[in-house]
């Protein structure tokens, strides 16, 4: 999973149980995307390895 | 004895000099208001030196940080995270191009903008300052963003072009 922050694209290595847990837990901040399609996932179910990004969800100020 | 008074002719000007005849009463009221005006001047003076002893102390202080804050440990962590930034910044540029493909990253870098329509039919530009705005009535307006802390302007970029197109309504109804 690599998570777009200020640290530059943080990679985490997770199974798939947990990287749900953490793409629930950071749910409204983040898009997840299919790193090898290049598509939003609209439900949080992952397959074991598959790749993902999170992508922070701009904020109007 | 009496008030005496005369008129003295000096090199600076003439004056008019009055002498005041003092009783022992007088003297000694006098006496005591010099001895309380001397007291009011010595407990400033020791306010002063106290506030003077307060002021160097805190100097030391912060002399003392300022040092620590030089210490060469200190600058290797600030040469290590600076480092750790120019890298995040490339990965970042690289995810950008990778996120826009060739064709369309390239064209971003010439032209500084990327154009996009979202679903809602509206359309957006983002200049590569990370600046975001929305064509409405015959003009591109600003759009305010707010750029998360630290992240890379690559990545900044990347969040809003995905959420113009994913969920356009979060930023519909900010307006710089």
């Amino acid at each position: 999973m690599r998570r777009l922050n200020e640290l530059g694209h943080e990679t985490l290595e997770l199974t798939p149980e947990d990287a749900e847990k953490l793409i629930v837990s950071e749910q409204g901040h983040y898009f997840v995307v299919d790193e090898a399609t290049r598509t939003l996932l609209k439900e949080v179910s992952l397959e074991p390895g598959q790749r993902i990004a999170l992508i922070p969800i701009a904020r109007g100020g | 004895m009496s008030d005496y008074e005369e008129v003295r002719v000096l090199p600076t000007g003439v004056y008019r000099v009055r002498y005041k005849q003092l009783t022992p009463g007088q003297i000694k009221a006098l006496r005591t208001r010099t001895q309380k005006k001397l007291q009011v001047l010595r407990m400033k003076r020791n306010r002063l030196i106290s506030e003077l002893y307060e002021i160097e102390a805190a100097m030391e202080k912060v002399q003392g940080f300022l040092e620590e804050n030089q210490s060469p440990e200190i600058d290797g962590y600030m040469q290590r995270w600076e480092s750790m930034k120019a890298e995040a910044e490339k990965r970042a540029e690289a995810y950008l191009r990778d996120f826009l493909g060739e064709e369309g990253y390239a064209k971003f870098r010439k032209a500084g903008f990327l154009e996009l329509q979202d679903t809602l039919g509206e359309t957006w530009r983002i200049y590569a300052d990370g600046t975001a705005m929305r064509w409405e009535n015959g003009n591109f307006r600003r759009v305010c963003v707010i750029r998360q802390r630290e992240l890379p302007l690559p990545d900044h970029i990347v969040s809003v072009v995905q959420t113009i197109r994913e969920q356009p309504e979060r930023l519909m109804n900010v307006r710089r």
